[in-house]
């Protein structure tokens, strides 16, 4: 039973973790606070608006079919808001009355299997009373509602809801028997017209006259009454698996809803809490921007004007940023990032435009300032990380560096980071690297790799602007007048 | 006349070979251990029986070489699962309380057996066993289906088993209460049911579901009271098919074959051991083979051999060794480095002309091994707490006992003798048990830390080895004379610690 309001066959249900890399990935790129934003408090929707980040929709017309849902649900907010909580509650009400817990009798399965089944069927019918929200609806929304209908239309609801009513008193049973080899008797199915007590006394008129004979099993017997117990089971288990079944369905059916309007409500409430231009990105081969923001300070309501840049990358080319420290560099190479994982998602990304290339994920390898190692442990943890992403490295990864390999002298450090931004360039990965080594980017215009490089603003008078304007590296960094500004009034004391 | 699969005479030998104290130095007590897990079928009276001439011998190799062929094993693998003997089934029959079931019962033992037979038979005629055990098998199946009583006994089953398989019956039951009566049709479960209600849902869920939370409903092992319960009903119900029933019982209750119970007696021994040996060859890629008689004369030796023993505890790593003794050599004289491997080969040695003896296969490539009537052990025993003269009285005392029992037909295994006391002392008691044993043309294994040992005439001096310029063990055990120190010299050098080292140290 597919939901379909965010494409075809999506599985959210189910455990989800992480890997480490993406672990990285989230916090190298600040999602937290967007994250916080999403929720608005809803913890229970964390998960799966992480997810979505994590399972990039690759594929166009699916990006524009979840796209579509998540504009429409923005403005409708309140139904699926209705939705969602009839889902949360029918699914933590079962989950409350569900004991089925390691594994049980086929018999006990089959009662359990039941109960819980009415339940969920309560859940269908409060969905399908609601009022419907107005034409006209994005595929997401008309895909929903065929499967409701085709699933529990044509009266098929209140069938179903009176044979689990039936079958919540199923004390009487017949079954048909005939000798195993096995001494015992190999019993068929449950005959249905036993299900009710009442019936059973007709059927029991109606069998009159031939040949029988009866017996009653002591309560203390306890090796009868547990055979009697695998008679039952037997007899129930084609019943209990079926009815396993329709559970499953019902329980994936409610999950799904549950974190499939979750993200919708998720994506509706981020989308408010961003000030700045938003746009859903355009599936297309190259990857470019105008007036690209990063989302966290668009989350802060008293920055006034937060400075765009334009991007434009060709995939499996590289992008090196360079210039002036507190340029803005990690701040733009972040807001690459989100607008990747944001968009392949399906949200809306803060840009003015966007073009997006199907990458099939983001990895992230930035500097650690944590942890006071030694040079030589840094750079071997840097080293190690990067044989990590490399193990999962797909052509179509976007990887995002930030000051890699900065813990050894420059010169080394330059060696390295060439060395391994050309393989990454060579597996045909699209690399955005900030760095402050010169000679790195020396390097890289030696081997005329494919890279292009983009500077961070410095006025005459030592002022930034923020704007990154595409441009060769320039031999000095400025980190020393950052240093100068705190050190110099400190520095004059002494002389 | 076919008697055994396991003794070529009629009648098996009844000497029992004693030597617990030999099985357990060579750890084959952990081995017999480990291949007793693999079946219910006790094996000491095997296991603990050697053969005494190479044509028995040669009459189990054949089993275990046509056992390799995986038919003739999948023949006697199933045989040994669905046969009975008399003997196991008989008691367990009679004692049944209640009429019915016991009837029933015989019924059902009986048809499995003839169905074992019937299968057992069938299969072997179609592999290509050539041992005299499996061809005298097959032989004697062929008489005994030919048997009239054996015919008649088989066409009852068939008929009395249709009769009561064709019974049809109803079972309600309320509560505790259970009514069995008869029937002539069945309507639909409520399995049907429910699929037609949800059949959209069913068949838009993938059908490999994940069922696993419902027990799969039990067979019933054994005769529970419900189904004893259910029996007698049927009897009233459908008095004249038990009628049949009970006449077939006091006919065959006593119906007994002693050859093939034997035979079915035997089979697990030959299971088990191949089990066990399959699994070792098979997991950690380590060779067994039937080993050749050596006659008088000829040179005995095991190609690529290793410590069964050690190889069912760990498995992994096993290092193998050859074992070679030529017609003119006595004694080999094993020293080397601690935890070597020394003991561990002499292990090796012992249990192979053991299992030799069993006819079964034993560790190692082209085998050849003679038939050693008696084989000592002389390893330390764990009562070391025991005061040094007190110890060395009673090693003195046990290799005294060894020697004076010992002859041409022998093979003694000394572990580090006479460890209890100084090491002149041990060299000279250790030339003396070694030039008394020689005299009396027994051979054997001397496991020693005196070099000296290997000066004697025709012993043959080995050392397990040390990888070269490190301390790690090999665990190889070669022919070598002693070098007496080239052990402690690389451990030494580990240290820094040569005289060459403190020498250069000691230079400014």
């Amino acid at each position: 039973m597919n939901v379909g309001l965010l494409g075809e066959r999506l599985d959210w249900t189910g455990q989800w973790t992480p890997t480490e890399a993406q672990r990285a990935v989230f916090a190298d790129l600040e999602m937290q606070p967007i994250l916080e934003a999403a929720l608005d408090g809803q913890r229970d929707l964390a998960q799966v608006v992480t997810r979505s980040w994590f399972e990039p929709v690759t594929d166009a017309a699916t990006l524009v079919y979840r796209q579509q849902m998540a504009a429409y649900a923005t403005q409708h907010l309140d139904y699926f808001r209705q939705v969602h909580q009839l889902a949360k509650d029918t699914g933590a009400e079962v989950r409350r009355n569900n004991w089925l817990v390691g594994t049980q009798a086929a018999a006990y399965s089959l009662s359990s299997t039941c109960s819980l089944c009415a339940r969920y069927l309560k859940g269908v019918a409060a969905i399908r009373a609601l009022p419907l929200p107005p034409a006209p609806w994005p595929a997401g929304l008309t895909a929903f509602h065929q499967t409701l209908t085709t699933q529990f239309g044509d009266g098929r609801l209140a069938k179903m809801q009176s044979l689990l009513a039936d079958l919540s008193d199923n004390r009487v049973y017949a079954v048909e028997g005939r000798l195993s080899a096995s001494l015992g008797s190999d019993v068929g199915e449950r005959e249905v017209q036993h299900v009710h007590r009442l019936l059973d006394r007709v059927s029991e008129q109606l069998h009159l006259g031939k040949r029988k004979a009866s017996f009653t099993l002591s309560a203390r017997d306890d090796n009868g009454t547990k055979a009697l117990v695998r008679v039952e089971n037997q007899a129930s288990y084609a019943s209990a698996k079926a009815m396993m079944q329709i559970y499953h369905a019902l329980a994936h059916f409610f999950a799904e809803l549950e974190a499939e309007t979750g993200w919708l409500i998720a994506v509706g409430q981020l989308s408010a809490a961003l000030t700045g231009p938003q746009v859903f990105p355009t599936a297309a081969p190259k990857f470019t921007a105008t007036g690209l923001t990063n989302a966290v300070l668009q989350l802060q309501p008293d920055v006034s004007t937060v400075i765009g840049n334009a991007l434009d990358l060709t995939p499996g080319h590289g992008l090196i940023i360079t210039g002036a420290n507190q340029g803005g560099k990690t701040t733009f190479l972040r807001a690459v990032g989100q607008a990747v994982l944001m968009g392949e998602a399906g949200m809306p990304v803060c840009a003015e435009k966007m073009t997006l290339p199907p990458f099939d994920q983001v990895l992230t390898h930035f500097k650690r300032e944590e942890d006071a190692q030694v040079v030589s442990e840094k750079l071997d943890e840097e080293l190690k990380r990067m044989r990590g992403l490399v193990d999962q490295l797909t052509p179509q990864s976007l990887v995002l560096m930030n000051e890699s390999f900065s813990s050894t002298n420059e010169h080394e450090g330059s060696q390295i980071n060439s060395e391994i931004t050309g393989g990454l360039l060579g597996r045909g990965c699209t690399v955005v690297s900030v760095s402050h080594q010169f000679e790195y980017t020396q390097l890289l215009q030696q081997e005329a790799l494919p890279v292009r490089f983009l500077r961070a603003e410095r006025a005459e008078d030592g002022s930034r602007s923020f704007k990154l304007m595409a441009g060769a590296p320039l031999p000095t960094s400025y980190g020393q007048d950052i240093f100068d500004r705190r050190f110099g009034a400190l520095r004059k004391k002494h002389r | 006349m076919f008697k055994s699969l396991l003794f070529p005479a009629a009648k098996p030998p009844d000497i029992r070979v004693s030597g617990k104290a030999m099985l357990t130095d060579l750890h084959l007590d952990q081995v017999f251990h480990a291949i007793q897990q693999l079946t219910a079928q006790p094996l000491d009276e095997f296991l603990l029986r050697p053969l005494t001439t190479a044509d028995e011998i040669t009459y189990r190799q054949a089993v275990f070489a046509d056992l390799a062929d995986s038919q003739v094993h999948a023949a006697l693998t199933a045989f040994s699962k669905n046969y009975e003997p008399h003997q196991a089934y008989v008691g367990r029959v009679t004692r049944v309380y209640e009429d019915e079931v016991k009837w029933y019962t015989l019924l059902i033992r009986l048809k499995r057996n003839q169905a074992a037979l019937h299968d057992l038979a069938t299969q072997l005629a179609a592999s290509h066993c050539q041992s005299a055990a499996l061809l005298g098998l097959q032989g004697y199946l062929t008489d005994y289906f030919a048997q009239p009583g054996i015919q008649k006994l088989e066409s009852a089953l068939v008929a009395i088993q249709q009769a009561l398989g064709a019974l049809r019956y109803r079972l309600v039951i309320d509560d505790l209460h259970v009514t069995v009566e008869e029937t002539t049709g069945f309507t639909d479960g409520l399995h049907e049911s429910i699929g037609g209600v949800f059949a959209p849902m069913l068949a838009d869920q993938a059908n490999d579901d994940d069922f696993s939370a419902i027990e799969p409903p039990e067979t019933e092992l054994g005769v529970s009271n419900l189904q004893a319960m259910i029996l007698r009903a049927l009897r009233q119900v459908f008095p004249e098919a038990f009628a049949k029933l009970l006449a077939f019982y006091r006919q065959y209750l006593n119906a007994q074959d002693e050859v093939l119970d034997t035979v079915a007696a035997e089979v697990p021994f030959y299971l088990a051991v191949q089990a066990f040996e399959k699994h070792l060859g098979a997991a950690y890629d380590l060779p067994f083979c039937l080993p050749t008689a050596a006659g008088p004369g000829a040179t005995e030796q095991v190609q690529a051999s290793f410590d069964l023993a050690l190889a069912a505890q760990r498995g992994h790593g096993i290092v193998t060794n050859d074992y070679r003794l030529a017609a003119d050599e006595q004694f080999l004289i094993i020293s080397g480095p601690n935890q070597g491997g020394k003991t561990t080969y002499a292990r090796m040695v012992g249990e192979n002309y053991y299992l030799y003896r069993l006819g079964i296969p034993i560790p190692g490539r082209d085998a050849a091994l003679g038939l050693k009537t008696q084989l000592f052990t002389h390893f330390e025993r764990a009562e070391s707490a025991a005061k040094l003269t007190g110890l060395l009285a009673a090693d003195v005392d046990r290799i005294y006992e060894i020697v004076n029992a010992s002859d041409a037909g022998s093979f003694v295994i000394m572990n580090e003798l006479f460890s209890s006391t100084t090491a002149a002392d041990a060299e000279k008691m250790g030339r003396e048990v070694l030039t008394l044993l020689a005299a009396r043309g027994a051979k054997g294994i001397y496991v020693t830390f005196l070099d000296s040992l290997a000066t004697l005439p025709n012993v043959v001096p080995m050392m397990s080895q040390v990888a070269s310029g490190s301390t790690a063990r090999t665990y190889k055990v070669v022919r070598t004379q002693p070098d007496g120190q080239a052990y402690a010299l690389s451990l030494l050098a580990q240290y820094g610690l040569r005289s060459a080292d403190i020498l250069k140290e000691a230079q400014p």
